[in-house]
Formats: structure tokens, sequence, C-alpha cells
């Protein structure tokens, strides 16, 4: 368990990130941010980098700030600082009550926003919550900047649509319409683990918005479920039984398929009865 | 009841040291010249390895690769203790020779000049391995036409034994009510905080070999030393000093332990191996893994009849150090503490291709209590009594003590020779608020409490040393033949020396964990730390106050009789101190004292030997479960432990012990599970897969002291480390069993298996109609 040779670079700038993570000759480089996904990987010899990229030297991709109706979090926010900052509490509520469940003090001291979002574990919080919320992804390279919506960012399970070169440097969330309603609920075997199911809904003047992860690869936006219920539907435990028979459950030592399916329908009913009046 | 009046807690003399991180484990051990070691696993359940090339790493690098065929010592046997007579051999060689029978499994050690280059270089090293068809489960090595694993395994089994009394089989058929069902208890793992470490230094012109180790049992790991390397006893210290936890992973002998050893001497540096939690998860030994068939029966009054079981224990590829002991316990504790007039338990040991088994707390005792702890409650459903009541029924009483088992354990006919356990038990369901009813909570979720009792063993392995020594200033040395894993032996030996000898505490030292330190030792396990090392104490104490007092006399010029020893002057009976105290005594003892005669030192030495070296004791836990039936999730609200511990050396110590053992225990039976798929691979070679319980699983644990005195040893103790663990599983489970279905048993399938996941719940709730 220890990682095999790389060579380590702190840049002083963007710039020289963007710069250093431009391979040549089929080097892997990969940025770092808190480490605490990355570094077990790299014990283990499951990830193999030639070069480390530290992010840890550029304060100016970490901050909290309002732009108009959108929250803008830089990539290397602490995830401890989701927890802390009224803004967020205020404007992204639904982020707040998520980012409870998220791993343990220890580590969310230390992890970033920015890394979790990256890392793309399928059971991961902040995923899901950007997906629910319809925040967008900043990736910034040498090329330019471009602006993911966080719905298309998540590919596959810890597969990402960021580029090699690219560098996630923030995400921008929509702020919650004034009397919206939030809930989150997961399921863990334990305090602080990856959800086997976790839920998140925020429901609004703008309608109803619902994620779920854990479950399938990517977390899922049910968006069928979200129309059927904004058009009235009458009966909501079939239409989130639909909504639930048309995933592709994860099956894994800690829950199989089906009973991932059976969680999910419990966990949206419940989240249902918190945010629908 | 109330407990012990010394049992005073004073803080523990450790702590300061052990919280500030100063403890000195293996991994902080740092020698001039040291080199560090990799072992090269098997990657393969079962496999021929057709061959090994060490060249391309020895080209790149390696300072040495050694391999089975490069230890002289390749066939010698191994140094056991006690030893089943039914064992059909099958032990390890120190490294693989022809031939891997679990992931893992030792192949090769390349040596480097640090663990990362070590990492490196051991990826050059080829091993050619032809695989073999995996038995990755008892169903597997019992299939007609499975490769056997060892010659003597016929039928890949590597023991087999029979434990009976009367006739179980007359019994059962003659009963009113019958209860039976099939029980497993997953394959666990100890998992001590430090892993396993050694660092080896051989001295080539002295002919020593020193090395510090994170052991339980450094006595036995010398005797195996110094056997297998065919080195004088005298020249191989062992030194575990600090051991970060041993849980029963460390009680014998590891091969790496040999092999690094042989790598100073071949290499003339110190080597160090410090084992990473991979490999720990992998390489040192697993527990429990046993399924119990088991069929119970009582009359129409509630008495039992009978009991009848087979006891299977999914036992890995090889047996290890410490034989079959956990499948002599959990086949040997099914009575429990009941009166079974009849009963046969057949225990059998199957060879899969899976680490090897080995103890880990409670060895045994948890995997027996689990299954008739549970059985008990069904027996009540079908009989129409309470499950509390029914346990009242049978209990063994303080008028059948001496109650023999009816069963053995290493070849000893096991005895309860003291204690109250239905005082215990009334205590246990009245504390704790215990009640069989079911509370239907207004969010859907059930409140529902469960029970289990226990009897427990403690201090399993005869003899132990110490020696005490006084010095010229009045200051006492205890030195032990026992280790400390945080225990707190440091404090309760010094407590027992201080007391018995007439002491300050402060002016106690404790030294234990090195094999130079007294003749003979065999460590901590087995809970033997206060029955035979705090005897061994105080009998080492009692010599030496009458030692003293003896030559108090002389210099007093009185009847040493009138004489007593306080705060460390030397008393008149009815009078005030005298003039002497013991730094006087010692300085007249010692060389060119007026009274030397031939000693070095005021000391005494004693080795406490039990004539019943089992000690019985009962606990009985007690838990509410808080179900949502939707899911299959629960949590534990709430959770009590009825313990009896004899005499209470250091109450505080006696707490931290049971309620350690009880989140062990309620961790296992709640999450860890080391999970193999159909292939043999271990699928939980992670913390994040292996799961242990952590604070906000675990309730405060209420905690009830009943206090009876074992009559087994001079201080009245009884072992405390291991009961924690032992019921958990069935007071868990019986608490769900009846949140599921108060009344009905078709859940009973469900809930047959540990650790209880939500999902296994929730197949019992779906069962149940719920």
């Amino acid at each position: 368990m220890k990682p095999a040779a790389f060579d380590y670079l702190r840049p002083a700038s963007l710039d020289e990130a963007l710069a250093a993570l431009v391979a040549e000759d089929g080097r892997e480089a990969r940025p770092i941010a808190g480490g605490q996904s990355l570094v077990p990987l790299m014990n283990l010899r499951l990830a193999l980098p030639d070069l480390l990229v530290d992010l840890n030297g550029l304060p100016e991709l970490a901050g909290i700030r309002l732009a108009g109706d959108r929250v803008e979090i830089g990539a290397m926010t602490r995830q401890r600082c989701l927890l802390e900052d009224p803004l967020i509490d205020e404007r992204v509520p639904l982020l707040r009550l998520g980012m409870a469940h998220v791993g343990h003090l220890q580590t969310r001291a230390r992890g970033t926003v920015g890394g979790s979002l990256v890392h793309a574990d399928p059971a991961a919080e902040l995923p899901l919550l950007m997906v629910t919320l319809g925040a967008s992804i900043r990736l910034q390279s040498r090329r330019g900047l471009r602006e993911v919506p966080a719905a298309d960012f998540f590919v596959d399970a810890m597969e990402t649509g960021i580029a090699a070169d690219e560098i996630l440097v923030a995400v921008s969330v929509p702020v919650a319409p004034p009397g919206s309603r939030h809930a989150f609920r997961e399921l863990a075997r334990r305090h602080g683990d990856f959800a086997i199911v976790a839920v998140a809904a925020q429901c609004g003047p703008a309608g109803l918005a619902l994620g779920v992860g854990g479950l399938e690869k990517v977390p899922r936006r049910c968006t069928g479920l979200e129309r059927a219920l904004t058009a009235g539907a009458a009966d909501r435990a079939a239409a989130v039984a639909d909504e639930v028979a048309c995933t592709e459950p994860l099956s894994d030592l800690h829950a199989g398929a089906a009973y991932r399916r059976r969680l999910a329908e419990v966990l949206i009913g419940d989240c249902l009865a918190e945010v629908l009046r | 009841m109330t407990r012990t009046d010394m049992a005073a807690s004073p803080l523990r003399k450790e702590d300061a040291r052990l919280l500030r991180g100063q403890a000195r484990c293996v991994d902080d051990v740092h020698l001039d010249r040291m080199l560090h070691a990799v072992f090269i696993r098997s990657p393969m359940p079962h496999a021929e390895i057709v061959g090994i090339d060490g060249s391309a790493a020895l080209a790149a690098g390696a300072a040495l690769v050694l391999t089975a065929a490069d230890l002289p010592f390749i066939d010698k046997p191994w140094v056991v203790r006690y030893w089943h007579p039914k064992i059909r051999n099958g032990m390890p060689k120190f490294l693989a020779t022809d031939r891997v029978r679990y992931v893992g499994e030792p192949v090769a050690l390349l040596v480097a000049e640090d663990r990362y280059l070590a990492e490196d270089l051991a990826a050059l090293v080829e091993v050619d391995y032809r695989p073999l068809p995996p038995l990755a489960s008892v169903e597997d090595a019992r299939a007609p036409g499975a490769p056997i694993l060892h010659p003597e395994w016929d039928g890949n089994v590597a023991a087999a034994f029979r434990l009976e009394q009367g006739d179980a089989d007359a019994a059962l058929a003659g009963s009113v009510h019958l209860a039976k069902g099939r029980f497993t208890f997953g394959r666990q793992t100890p998992l001590p905080l430090e892993c396993r470490g050694v660092v080896a230094d051989y001295d080539a012109d002295r002919g020593d070999l020193t090395v510090w180790m994170s052991t339980q049992a450094h006595y036995n790991v010398r005797q195996n030393l110094a056997t297998v390397l065919g080195l004088p006893e005298y020249q191989v210290r062992v030194i575990a000093e600090d051991v970060g936890g041993g849980f029963g992973a460390k009680s014998r002998t590891y091969a790496e332990e040999l092999v690094i050893s042989h790598a100073s001497r071949v290499l003339r540096r110190p080597v160090k191996w410090i084992e990473d939690r991979l490999e720990n998860l992998q390489a040192t030994t697993h527990s429990r893994g046993v399924t119990t068939e088991i069929e119970i029966g009582c009359d129409a009054e509630g008495r039992f009849t009978g009991l009848r079981a087979s006891v299977v224990l999914d036992l890995g590829g090889y047996v290890f150090t410490s034989g079959i002991m956990t499948a002599e316990i959990a086949g040997a504790h099914l009575p429990n503490c009941y009166r079974f007039p009849h009963q046969q338990i057949d225990v059998q040991c199957v060879g899969t291709n899976k680490t090897p088994i080995a103890t880990y707390r409670g060895a045994g005792q948890p995997e027996a209590v689990f299954p008739i702890e549970s059985l008990v409650d069904r027996l009540a459903k079908r009989a129409g009594l309470a499950a509390a009541e029914l346990r009242r029924r049978n209990l063994v009483t303080p008028a059948d003590l001496p109650h023999r088992l009816g069963t053995t354990i290493a070849g000893l006919k096991v005895a309860a020779e003291s204690g109250d356990f239905p005082a215990l038990f009334e205590a246990a369901v009245a504390d704790s608020g215990y009640s069989e009813e079911v509370q239907d909570l207004p969010d859907g979720r059930r409140l529902a409490w469960g029970l289990a009792a226990a009897i427990e063993a403690s201090g399993l392995v005869n003899f132990e040393t110490a020696n005490i020594r006084i010095d010229g200033a009045g200051l006492v040395t205890v030195f032990c033949g026992m280790t400390t894993q945080g225990q707190g032996q440091p404090t309760t030996y010094a407590q027992v020396c201080a007391e018995a000898l007439g002491v300050q505490l402060d002016r106690v030292a404790v030294r234990m964990g090195d094999t130079q330190l007294v003749p003979f030792g065999r460590g901590a396990f087995a809970s033997r730390g206060a029955i035979f090392g705090a005897n061994a104490v105080l009998g080492a104490a009692q010599a030496l106050r009458d030692k003293a007092l003896g030559c108090a006399g002389q210099l007093l010029q009185c009847d040493p009789g009138e004489l007593r020893i306080e705060e460390g002057r030397i008393c008149r009976a009815g009078a005030g101190p005298t003039e002497i105290d013991l730094a006087a005594i010692a300085q007249a003892v010692g060389p060119g004292g007026q009274l030397f005669s031939g000693d070095a030192a005021l000391e005494a030495q004693y080795v406490f030997k039990s004539d019943q070296p089992v000690t019985y004791g009962m606990t009985v836990h007690v838990a509410q479960v808080s179900l949502d039936p939707r899911t299959g999730f629960f949590a534990v609200k709430d959770y009590l432990v009825a313990h009896d511990a004899g005499r209470v050396l250091n109450a505080m110590i006696v707490d931290g012990q049971i309620v350690g053992g009880a989140v062990d225990g309620i961790g296992g039976a709640l999450f860890s599970e080391l999970l193999y798929d159909g292939e043999g691979q271990l699928l939980t070679g992670s913390l994040a897969d292996y799961m242990v319980a952590t604070a906000p699983d675990v309730p405060r644990l209420r905690l009830v002291h009943h206090e009876t005195r074992p009559g087994t040893n001079p201080l009245g103790v009884r072992g405390i480390g291991e009961g924690g663990t032992i019921a958990p599983g069935a007071a868990i489970a019986n608490a769900l069993s009846r949140a599921i279905d108060p009344h009905g048993s078709a859940q009973e399938a469900g809930l047959s298996v540990l650790p209880l996941s939500p999902e296994r719940v929730f197949a019992a709730c779906r069962a149940a109609g719920r």
C-alpha cells in the first residue's frame, strides 16, 4: 500500500496548472485536490499518475459567492464549508441538508467540492445534489472555458465528461426560489458511509426537482416522475413505482438491485411526502 | 450485591504515554542499516506454483528474494501447544512450496532499501501459477470430485469429532416441544488497529536474534524462532512492548515472523516488515465462519430435554498454529448456561480456499451463543412461554454448582463452579426494562426488546510468571511474562502488587512484553490477564512481603508475625511505624548489606498455576431495536450488559473492557463480514467494505455488575475481555425477530445469518408478510 513513484508539482497559478496538464509523451498528469479518493487509489496502485498537479496552492479556486440568481462554488472549496457557510443555508438549503450525510468531519475538512464531482462515485451525495439542483459545471483548459450541465457531466460510474487537460474550476448552482421546500433522505450502512440509496428533492414555484443517487451508475434526475406529478397524477405511489421500474440499479456487496429499487421507492415516497403539500 | 470495596479506579499509568502517541509499536523501531521487506502473496485462491523467478527484481536492486526453496528449515515442524488429537495435519509451510491455497498466502519475500522500492521491485518477481479449481465454500469442498486440499484431508475434512452426553436422540424424540434451525455466523477478522509487524535484527558475531514484533504470545514466538531457525533459546529475544490491539489475531506464531528473522540472518542487517491493511484483511487469520444446525426440545413444563447439533467450520486452506480452538468451543459451549441432560454435538472443520481460521475475541463463544440463544426464543414460542420464562426454568442455579457442561475443551471436562446465574439474569431483565411487548411508533417503525444469556469462559491457558524486585530506594518493579495490548495490565498489576506488598501505587512500575524479563511466560489472550497475570503478581508480592518481613524481624529482633508493611514502612502490630522501611531492607539484603546471604536484590518470583484452568462466569445482554419494516433498516436504541467480573481490580478498566467488547460484538452482529466471490477471491479487501461499528452506530451502553467470587484463583477474579462480544448477535436478532413478527415464525430463515445486514432483515420482513 505504497504508491508508485510520481512527479509532483505545486503550481502558483491556474495557468501553470493547466499547462502542466497538457500531456507530453503519453505521461498521465492528474490534478490533486483534497486527496481523499485519489490517494487511497494511488496507495493501492489502482491509480498510477506520472505527475500530480497539486491545486492546493490556488486560493482563487476556493470560495462561495452569490452571483445574481446563482451561487458559485469554487472547486477547491472544502466540503465542510458548505455546511458552515450561511449563504448555502439561505440560498441552497437542499445542499446544506445533503452535505450532512457526506463522509466524516476529517474527510470533509480535506475533501473538496470539485474533487468529489470529478471522482463521480455513483453513491456520492455531491453529484446527486448538483444533478437535482440543475447546477452547471465549469471546466477550464488552455483551450478555453466551457460550462456543462451537471446532468450531462456524469457519464458512467467513476467517469465524467472532463478532458485530460481540463480542471473543474467551479460549479454554479441556481438559488432556490423563495417558498421552496426541500428534503434529503439517505440510507447507508453506517453514519458517514457512501449511500446505498439517497434521494434529494426540491419543490417550489418553478416545480418539482427530484434526484436519486446510489441507485444507478450516475445520479438520476427523475424527470418522468416530476412531469407526472406536476401534471397532477392521481396515484403518487404508482407514479413512483413507474419511475423506479424503469431504472437499471447497481448491485454490490452492500445491496442487490431489487433491494436498491425498494429503498429508492420508499425514500422517494418519503421525500415527496415532505416537499409536496 | 455491591462491587468490590477496593475497586477504586486509579487512572491508568500507561495512558499519558499511549494517548500522546508515545507508544513504542513495531513501526516506531528504527535501526541503523535497516532494510524493508514486502511479501509477495498469492493472487490465486488455489493453484500450483510452476515457477518463481526473482532474477529481474534482483537485477533491478532487490537486496534479497526468498522463496520456499531458499529456506533451509522449510520442512521443520511448528512448535504448537495443546493440539486436538483429531486434526489431520494440514499446517502451512513458512512460504508456499508447490501450491497455494488462499488469496494472500505468502509465496516469496523481497527485501529492499525502503518499502516503496520494495513494492516496485515486487512487481518484477514472476510467479507462474497453474490454476486449480477453487473451493470457495464448504459446499464446494464437499462436492463429489472436489480437489482435496491436503492428502490427509479426506473429503476436505481437516478435523471431525463428537461431544456426547446421554442419549440426545431419545431425549428429543420424547420431547413435547421442539425447535430447530440452521444458523450461520459470517466470517470476520479481529482487525487490530496496529497490523502485524516485525523488525528482526540478527547479530551474526554474537549469534543473537532480537525481534520486535506485534504479538500477544512472545514466548510462543521465541520457542518457534529458536526451534525452527535452529538457535539456542537464550539467544532469541522477542520484544512486544506496546501492541496496538490483538483480539486473538496475534495469539500464535505466523510464518512471516520466521521468514523475516531468517532474512535478517541471511543479510546480516536488520529487516522490517509492516503489514498493511490489505495484507491484514487477506492474510491475518480470520475467524467465526461457522454454520450450526441445531435442534432442542423441552417437556410440557418447559424443561430442556436434549440438544443435538452439527457445527461446521469453514476452516480455510490450512490449520493455523493455534489449531481448531474456535471450533472446539463453538461446539462445547452450545449447552450454554442451561441444564441439558442429553447432548450430541458433531463438529467438523472443512477445508476451503480461504484464509485460515483462528481465534477472535470470544473464540467460539459468540458462534455458540448465536444459535442456541436464537433457538431458545423460538422454542419459547412453540411452548407458549415468554422467552425469559423459558430461560428461567432452565438456568443453572447455585444448587447445581459445580455444573459440568457435559462437553470438553482442550480435553478438559469444563465446569462452572461459582456464580448466581438466576440472580444475574433477573437483574438484567429488571434493570434493562426488557419487555416482550412490541411498540408501534406513529411513523411506522417498531420498538422491540431481545435478550441473550451466555456462559463465559476465561483464563484458558495455564501458568504465568511474575517477578517482583525492590531496589535500595524502596522502588518496586514487577516483571511479568504477560504482554499488553492496552487492557490496563501496567495499572492493575501495580494495584495488586501495591496492595499485597503494602506500598504506594506510584512506587510500583510494571514491565512486560519482553522474553528477557522472566524465564517463562505466555502472554495476553484467552482473557487470562487478570486470572493468570494478576494472580502471579499476587503470589510474588505475598512471597516478597513475607521475605521482607522476615528480614525486618531480624533487623528489629522481633517475631515477623508482629510486623506488617504500610506505605512501604515496617509497622508493629498495635504500634506505629518503625524506623525500618523497604528501602532499608533492600539495602540490608543486597551485596554489602548486613543481611547479605547471596541474593543480588530483595526479590521474589512466582509462577501461578490453577487446578481448574477455565473460570466460568455468565453474562446477559439486552437490546432494544427500532425497525423500519419497509426497508429492513434498524437501529440499536438501547443496550445493557449484565456481567459477573468476580472481584473487580479496577472498576474503570473493567467497564472499559466490557463496553469495548460489546461494541466489537455489536459491530460484528450488524456490519462485519468477510465476503468471497464464487471463485475464492476476497471481496472485502478494504475498510470501506469490511465494516466495524463506529461511535454513532452504537447507543450508550448500560452495565449491570453482579459480583460473585470464583474459587479458581486466589484473587477471585474472572476474565472480562471477551464477554462483551459473546451475546450481541443473539440479543439483537431476538429483538429484530420480535419486531418483525411478535408471535409468528415465518421470519425465522431470514435472521439466521450474521451479520444482520438491512437486506437480510428486509428479506425476513417480507417473508413475514410485513
